[in-house]
């Protein structure tokens, strides 16, 4: 099938991607990295090249199993090391069994007492899935929908930088995770916790640590410096604190942060200062902004937002944004779309869809992941869908076309995959699983 | 006239281009759908139909088992997320104990959820007797759902609400309907879709039902089916507080005899009343009307949930007097009494509580018997004995 979008489109695209990697944060860290959510530049695509173009039967080699406690945090890897955040579950201790190992005349009852739980940022060895330190951030979140953290972990140098889902903002040394400086986000910027509670996740740019702080009175973000963790700028009108997370890039030659929250997508330079918004819908936009250079941003959220193509237009000083196209055919829930060779693939709800970036048309669709995540490697998607089942599909407009597949995990499964060297980092609320998609 | 011949031919084309491939008339889609589900005929001898299997929500997986009997009785007890919900449709009253809206017990469902849940109960596809359903459903044309090919249909029921019905050209079984859905009550749009249809003792129905609205998502997988299994009309009726079943039988018309007196030495006086009792609230509540040459007298039974006691409230019009009483039902007695609730009856000096037992139900009658006390209950003595008999024509 011929492919929808005009060559000059591709070269559009090439070349303002090769612009946009210049900079990007993370790149101190090592190629094969992902050192913070959805990778290196932050758009849920691996450059690895080399893997498996298609599974054996029952999947690529698995590696090895690590338990790991609730949350849905996803992992981030640098120099050889796992980062991500969990919350210690609840020791499960019933009255028969406390009476029975209870060691004194104590009664039963006053023997089974509710274990106070906590969210922990952790470091594993990628090699082997063992747990190398662990900290405390703060108090286990408990939801309907899943307790403990959910932002990921950004490692930047020697550095890890974590958000408990309370709003504990949290530098760590990547060596042995010890606290460097923390910052109270409800507190320091008089945030009222999100419901589902904190989930952004922190961006890296230069010496600042971006964040959408979430408060009140021009509170919405602000910038602080990385080493200290003192507020450099504050900006954005805004009342409450969203679950989306920033994204860096650069655009006429400048550097910009995009993000979506409080009914704006926006863009503001390095000191916090807006350089454009647009007006966005209020309502479920969790999923976070993509850049497709040079100059367009592709942004989705749930049911009646739908998705958009703006265009960023330069003249002088004065800076315009127009849209290109918008429409419901692409609703990202909480799981970020990737874009491919000059299309999108990403989750409408619960189905995966492929659309034209130039048009927003639907090329395919196909359920069956549920509310499923994705990144992107080396010509295809890695999906896992909301029940563990991973599968490996060529990306490409021309339909559906399935490579591979395990079921990799089983229960409730909404944290998108890793890839770094070659390995594959899966988790869910009881364990973290590594692939061997090389061999 | 070569022009009009074009104009012709032209116009045919371009109605040719909005039909069916086939070119079929509703009611030719209609009827290979049927036949494709298995025929009218094997329809019709089924009678019940329950299905367990697995229902995924908020993305987790739990069981569930749903019943269904003629005429739309429907019945689906399921986990969605980590909370069990049961929803029932007894052809009349729509019901949920839902503990996503926070509340443990039965609760009528009303407004747009009702309305929903009406897309559910028919016991076949909708489209099977759908005249005298009073559906309306109107062809229109061809379409497309994500990539496959379909047919489109129009259904309207009687309420006026529209659904869209995508149905597959070459097997015309259904590939999905759009209508509206409900998030908490909100209007939503909502996506239905049907899939590994199978049979099932002559009867061809989908295995998978997957639903999507809002931010939310539903997937339906059924393991077994068994049709015309036993079920219990009971299953679909919403269920009421406490053991208020059990006195379900106390509704109707009845002939009352009551024996009473004044005083433990006082001989016994008989007469003959009538009584109405009726249910109020699905059930919930009990009304009992009873005469007597002119005077009259209310009382009412329910379940207090929360102290866990059964309350009976009764006012006369002889005393104008409410009269509020709590007891237990133990053993198939309910014994209430006021002299916790400081509701007794004052006069002649005197400050008389009364203490109230119904028992001896069945679907014949039962006996209610009052008994009185003048020292704040600590001695009781029967003051009367009614026993009631149930009007036959």
């Amino acid at each position: 099938m011929e492919s929808r979008r005009p060559r000059g489109w591709a070269l559009f695209v090439i070349s303002g991607l090769v612009a946009s990697l210049t900079g990007a944060v993370g790149a101190e860290s090592g190629t094969d990295d992902w050192p913070q959510f959805r990778g290196t530049y932050r758009d849920g695509i691996s450059r690895e090249t080399g893997l498996l173009d298609s599974w054996p039967e029952g999947g690529p080699k698995e590696r090895w199993r690590q338990p790991l406690g609730e949350g849905y945090s996803a992992i981030s890897v640098a120099d050889g090391r796992l980062y991500t955040m969990y919350a210690e579950a609840p020791a499960e201790v019933t009255t028969e069994a406390a009476a029975e190992t209870a060691q004194d005349s104590e009664p039963a009852e006053e023997a089974v007492k509710p274990v106070a739980t906590t969210e922990y940022a952790a470091a594993f060895d990628a090699a082997t899935g063992k747990e190398l330190w662990r900290t405390a951030v703060g108090e286990r979140i408990v939801t309907e929908f899943g307790n403990g953290p959910r932002s990921t972990p950004t490692v930047d140098g020697d550095a890890v930088y974590v958000l408990g889902a309370h709003g504990e903002l949290v530098a760590l040394a990547a060596a042995d995770g010890a606290k460097r400086w923390q910052v109270q986000l409800t507190e320091e910027f008089g945030t009222q916790r999100p419901y589902w509670g904190f989930s952004t996740s922190a961006l890296v740019e230069d010496d600042l640590l971006v964040i959408e702080s979430g408060g009140p009175e021009g509170k919405s973000y602000a910038g602080l410096e990385k080493a200290t963790g003192k507020v450099r700028w504050t900006t954005g009108e805004g009342t409450r604190s969203g679950y989306s997370s920033p994204l860096a890039v650069t655009m006429d030659g400048k550097r910009r942060l995009i993000y979506v929250t409080n009914g704006k997508l926006r863009a503001i330079d390095t000191a916090g200062k807006e350089i454009w918004s647009h007006p966005w819908p209020e309502g479920e936009t969790h999923a976070m902004p993509i850049f497709i250079p040079p100059d367009k941003i592709f942004a989705s959220g749930a049911e009646g937002v739908g998705a958009a193509l703006v265009q960023i237009k330069h003249d002088g000083d004065s800076v315009t944004v127009e849209e290109v196209w918008s429409n419901r055919v692409m609703r990202n829930h909480f799981s970020t779309s990737i874009i491919h060779d000059g299309y999108i693939y990403g989750f409408d709800n619960a189905t995966l869809k492929c659309l034209s970036v130039e048009t927003g048309e639907q090329a395919w669709a196909k359920r069956g992941f549920g509310k499923g995540s994705l990144i992107y490697a080396d010509g295809h998607l890695l999906v896992l869908s909301d029940r563990g089942k991973l599968v490996q599909i060529e990306a490409t407009a021309e339909g559906y076309k399935e490579k591979g597949k395990v079921q990799a995990l089983e229960g409730l499964c909404w944290t998108a995959p890793t890839l770094a060297g070659g390995k594959l980092y899966l988790r869910n609320q009881t364990e973290m699983i590594s692939y061997d998609l090389k061999g | 006239m070569r022009q009009i011949t074009l104009y012709l031919i032209a116009s045919c084309l371009m109605v040719l281009s909005t039909a069916p491939a086939s070119g079929s008339t509703v009611d030719e889609v209609i009827a290979k759908h049927i036949a494709a589900r298995g025929g009218l005929e094997a329809w019709e001898k089924a009678q019940t139909l329950k299905a367990t299997g697995s229902f995924t929500a908020f993305s987790k997986v739990g069981p569930f088992t749903l019943h269904r009997k003629r005429d739309n009785k429907f019945h689906l007890d399921h986990v969605l997320g980590d909370k069990p919900v049961e929803i029932g449709f007894d052809g009349e009253i729509a019901w949920w104990v839902n503990l996503w809206n926070g509340i443990p017990w039965s609760q009528p469902i009303t407004g747009l959820d009702r309305a929903v849940l009406m897309q559910d109960v028919d016991f076949e596809s909708p489209f099977f007797h759908h005249r005298e359903k009073g559906y309306k459903v109107e062809l229109q044309g061809e379409d497309d759902v994500d990539g496959q090919k379909v047919i489109k249909l129009q259904l309207t029921r009687p309420d006026d609400s529209v659904e869209t019905w995508y149905l597959d050209p070459e097997t015309h079984l259904e590939v999905a309907y759009d209508a509206q859905g409900s998030d908490f009550g909100t209007p939503n749009p909502q996506r239905t879709y049907f899939e590994d249809f199978r049979q099932v003792d002559g009867l061809v129905m989908p295995h998978l039902i997957e639903k999507q609205w809002y931010t939310r998502h539903r997937i339906m997988e059924i393991e077994k089916v068994e049709i015309n299994a036993e079920i219990d009309d009971a299953v679909f009726s919403r269920p009421l507080p406490g053991d208020m079943e059990a006195f379900q039988s106390m509704v109707g018309e009845w002939n009352v005899k009551v024996e009473q007196r004044d005083s433990p030495q006082a001989p016994w006086a008989e007469s003959e009343r009538t009584s109405t009792i009726e249910r109020r609230m699905d059930g919930a509540l009990l009304e009992e009307r009873l005469t007597q040459q002119g005077f009259q007298a209310l009382r009412s039974l329910t379940f207090d949930r929360f102290k866990e006691r059964y309350r009976i409230s009764q006012l006369t019009d002889f005393t104008g007097h409410l009269d509020i009483q709590e007891g237990q039902f133990e053993d198939g007695r309910l014994t209430t009494s006021n002299v916790e609730t400081g509701t007794p009856w004052i006069g002649f000096g005197q400050t008389f509580h009364q203490r109230l037992s119904i028992f001896d139900l069945s679907a014949d009658g039962f006996k209610i018997e009052a008994e009185t006390s003048v020292d704040g209950g600590e001695n009781w003595f029967v003051a009367s004995k009614a026993t009631y008999s149930r009007v036959t024509e």
